[in-house]
């Protein structure tokens, strides 16, 4: 755990500090919101609410987190239970909301087109095989660190990895290089 | 596609993934915080310490309690052997400074 994580959290704990807290929270919401788009299929406004939601349960429990664990794979452990328990409530999967994809105009080839397609391409996926294919391939945790995330046995995060690459290289089957298509 | 190319797309994602800025996002996560102040670690552990203090003294006073009372009944009822124990000497001495007064002794 990077030690400046380690010092806002004591000051949160244990004065109650709510600019620590606000630190804490510029520091990884990033990286979370941007997890949490691509495991909604890019639906921004989803998971932005869901990493609110994920940033809450955290100041909530923070006396709970132990300085031992690594702070991402804690909060990344709170966020996946949120987006468990939203999945829960949803309808039987989406297969694509196109709607949401043709509200969000880019180019195709470039960069923010290759992040939006990916998500769509996780978005086909289970929700197990998609959330522990984005820690592994894009957040790169370790499979130890992805079954404690999911709360599964170790075997059970290597298969989800190991089927969703499967199926993520067919779904991307027309993907090229950026390079290549400018 | 081959696993050479996803691998490709893989590190153009982790290359190129956008910072996503705070826009108040921050913001709206501190006024979503609960309301009511969560107390400090240290008057947390102030008020545990309190509450043994309090509970081991309430558990040994109704420990020593029998005996306590045993001790306070068995002095009530050798109360009149105490009471005249302590005031027969006084009597005395108060009978004998009255008869000194007027002198008949």
């Amino acid at each position: 755990m990077p030690a400046e994580d380690g010092i806002l959290i004591a000051r949160v704990v244990a004065e109650n500090d709510h600019r620590a807290f606000a630190q804490l929270v510029n520091r990884h919401q990033s990286k979370l919101r941007y997890s949490l788009r691509q495991l909604t299929g890019w639906d921004e406004a989803l998971a932005d609410d869901l990493a609110q939601e994920t940033f809450i349960k955290v100041y909530n429990a923070l006396e709970s987190f132990r300085g031992d664990a690594n702070f991402a794979t804690w909060l990344y452990r709170i966020a996946y239970n949120c987006f468990a328990a939203h999945m829960r409530t949803q309808k039987p999967m989406q297969q694509l909301d196109e709607k949401m994809l043709e509200d969000q105009s880019y180019d195709a080839g470039t960069a923010q087109a290759l992040h939006r397609d990916f998500a769509a391409a996780l978005q086909q996926l289970p929700e197990d095989q998609r959330v522990a294919l984005h820690l592994y391939l894009q957040r790169e945790l370790t499979h130890r660190e992805i079954a404690d995330i999911m709360n599964c046995p170790l075997g059970t995060a290597k298969s989800h990895i190991q089927r969703g690459r499967k199926k993520l290289r067919s779904l991307l089957g027309s993907w090229q290089p950026v390079e290549a298509n400018q | 596609m081959n696993r050479q190319n996803l691998d490709e797309l893989i590190l153009e994602l982790r290359q190129s993934e956008p910072y996503i800025n705070d826009s108040g996002f921050s913001g709206s996560v501190l006024a979503e915080l609960p309301k009511t102040r969560r107390l400090p670690l240290w008057i947390k552990n102030l008020i545990q310490l309190s509450a043994v203090i309090i509970s081991s003294a309430i558990f040994t006073w109704q420990l020593l309690l029998p005996d306590l009372m045993a001790q306070t009944f068995a002095l009530l009822q050798n109360l009149p052997v105490v009471a005249a124990a302590t005031m027969l000497p006084l009597l005395l001495t108060y009978g004998v400074i009255i008869m000194s007064a007027n002198d008949l002794v």
